[in-house]
């Protein structure tokens, strides 16, 4: 690292104590520089970390973080005494993140498939176009869209239920389905922008392979399992991986644009960053939501470690840091 | 032969399976214009339905006279928050990513750690939403709508990477012809790494616009409301637009509940939509190399 300055020619007249002010001038600059970033980084941050000392105590908006008075592990116990509102969150915040990562995986995977056997081009952009374009709507919007399918009295899904000769759903007061609903609007936002990665991959294949495999006499579908398909594993076990990772965090604007945080809802939606939220933001139980999040931000450290590293392990770029 | 025929049919299977998948797309989009423009007692005795069977522009015409001043703050507050926010990002995250990526500065591997450990663990929302409404009063400030944004982790890694693939022979001949480093950067780094700044800018663009938490979490006055919180506190709360009828000029304007919903969704995609041919390309360059990446 340090030797660049050694290695650089001496040039013929530059004093040397004028070069090394100008190194440090140079340097000085790149503190400069990074000086709103480090700033951002301590106040939004770094201090929020600090704040985390909350958690031992009993927290009231007029004392502050710091004059509040401490408590020690009282809110902890208050958190197990509750446990079962914090498990329910945990239990679900898991599961539906569970869904979304095997069903969106397969579903994009499906999509880039697709994409990759299609060869005409205007039909190939659209089609991309089209299942990409989720991805730029707010779940604010989709919470609009998701009223005209599943409205109780006007959705286009109890239209078809009835039109089916089937009893209409009352969605909004049924959280066993919503796990469902979940997932595919998670499908519906997500799986054309992962489908574009899998797709990126796709076209960096050989092509050869696939011409081999046409004078051996492969059909198609035989192309795609055979080739296609296991040439994407690296990339899919990656990003699963990471995924992973991050299996206790929630979507919690999501959760706000579609459900609306609907109590009656909560037995099936009610995930980490939900509950954390009501609890301060509306309730102003400041003691349990510190309990939750610390538990949250812990158990979470410590799977994006682990997962990112075996992700490293796997395959090097992948690595996110 | 039969090969082929065999191909031909799958082939055409495919066509269809990706024509479901796009109707199953852009379905939600069409009934949401179609509805927007439907009269609202059809909507009410028939439901909803992509072709208006009684066309009306009753839903805008209410937004425009009744609404207007709302919306309209709304898109000023979100187009002021996504320029300004897109800027200020765009230049932490540049000199940042710049100054961790000099090979030779000292300092650099202090700043990537610096970096990298919020990236795992955060402080959860309570320490966060204390600190920021007690002191450092973001309360109905239009700064809470960006400033607690200002850096994502993930674009100052993907940035460094793309500026350290700048062959560091070339920076070199810049400093011995007198450049300084703001020169190096304006005139090597930020030129390489186009695509990938691009890129960024245009997804911070992005989260701006369909920012709704930030205002949830430090808007009361509803003159700061943007574009897309305003939508959710409509869509969120159905007295919302009936108790606005006090309100309306002409009390006998019956507020078209159902059919307005579904306009100010229209209203707030509306730009996107606009914008969407342009920035796909751009997108989709972008995750691509974002995936090459990591």
């Amino acid at each position: 690292m340090h030797s660049q300055t050694g290695s650089q020619p001496k040039m013929n007249q530059a004093p040397a104590l004028g070069k090394a002010r100008n190194k440090i001038g140079g340097n000085g600059l790149l503190y400069i520089l990074a000086i709103p970033g480090l700033m951002y980084l301590l106040m939004f941050c770094y201090l929020p970390m600090a704040g985390l000392v909350v958690v031992f105590k009993n927290y009231n908006f007029m004392d502050g973080i710091f004059g509040s008075p401490w408590v020690g592990f009282e809110n902890f116990r208050f958190f197990f005494s509750s446990f079962d509102k914090a498990w329910r969150a945990t239990q679900n915040t898991v599961l539906l993140n569970s869904c979304y990562i095997v069903f969106g995986t397969a579903i994009s995977l499906i999509l880039a498939l697709l994409f990759n056997e299609i060869k005409g081009k205007t039909f190939l952009k659209v089609a991309q176009s089209v299942s990409f374009f989720p991805y730029f709507i707010s779940w604010a919007v989709a919470g609009g869209l998701l009223l005209t399918l599943i409205d109780y009295d006007k959705g286009t899904v109890e239209q078809l239920l009835q039109w089916l000769g089937f009893a209409k759903i009352d969605f909004f007061s049924e959280p066993k389905y919503w796990p469902v609903i979940l997932t595919i609007s998670s499908i519906w936002k997500f799986s054309g922008y992962n489908a574009i990665i899998f797709y990126a991959v796709l076209r960096n294949i050989d092509p050869s392979y696939y011409e081999s495999a046409i004078v051996e006499g492969a059909t198609r579908v035989q192309q795609m399992v055979r080739i296609s398909l296991p040439l994407l594993r690296p990339t899919i076990i990656i990003l699963t991986l990471l995924a992973v990772g991050r299996i206790f965090y929630g979507d919690l604007t999501m959760m706000l644009g579609l459900t609306n945080l609907n109590p009656v809802l909560f037995s099936t939606t009610d995930i980490i960053d939900t509950f954390v939220y009501r609890s301060v933001i509306k309730n102003g139980e400041f003691a349990m939501a510190s309990a939750v999040g610390l538990y949250q931000s812990i158990f979470g450290f410590v799977l994006v470690i682990v997962f990112n590293y075996v992700a490293g392990r796997f395959d090097k770029d992948y690595k996110i840091f | 032969m039969k090969a082929n025929l065999s191909d031909k049919i799958s082939v055409a299977f495919m066509y269809m399976i990706i024509v479901l998948f796009a109707a199953f797309f852009i379905y939600p989009l069409l009934i949401v214009l179609g509805v927007s423009f439907t009269d609202e007692k059809q909507v009410v005795a028939e439901g909803y339905a992509i072709l208006p069977k009684h066309f009306s522009l009753d839903a805008y015409k209410y937004i425009f006279t009744s609404l207007g001043d709302k919306v309209m703050s709304g898109y000023l507050v979100t187009i002021f928050v996504t320029v300004v926010g897109t800027a200020a990002c765009m230049v932490v995250t540049t000199t940042y990513a710049y100054a961790a990526s000099v090979r030779g500065f000292k300092h650099r591997n202090v700043l990537n750690v610096l970096a990298y450990i919020p990236l795992v663990f955060n402080a959860g929302i309570l320490p966060w939403y204390i600190l920021l409404t007690k002191y450092y009063h973001l309360t109905n400030s239009l700064f809470a709508l960006f400033v607690p944004a200002l850096m994502n982790l993930f674009y100052v890694f993907l940035l460094r990477n793309f500026f350290s693939t700048v062959p560091p022979e070339i920076a070199e001949a810049a400093k011995i012809d007198g450049a300084g480093h703001i020169s190096i950067l304006f005139h090597i780094y930020i030129p390489v790494a186009r695509v990938g700044m691009v890129t960024i800018a245009l997804f911070y663009a992005l989260s701006f616009w369909n920012d709704f938490y930030l205002a949830m979490m430090f808007m009361t006055n509803q003159q700061l409301y943007p574009l897309q919180f305003y939508l959710y506190t409509v869509l969120s709360n159905i007295d919302f637009l009936s108790n606005n009828q006090g309100t309306a000029m002409a009390s006998a304007i019956k507020v078209p509940l159902q059919t307005t919903k579904m306009a100010l969704t229209c209203i707030t995609v509306g730009p996107i939509i606009l914008v969407y041919p342009f920035l796909q390309r751009f997108f989709v360059k972008g995750v691509v190399i974002g995936a090459v990446k990591g």
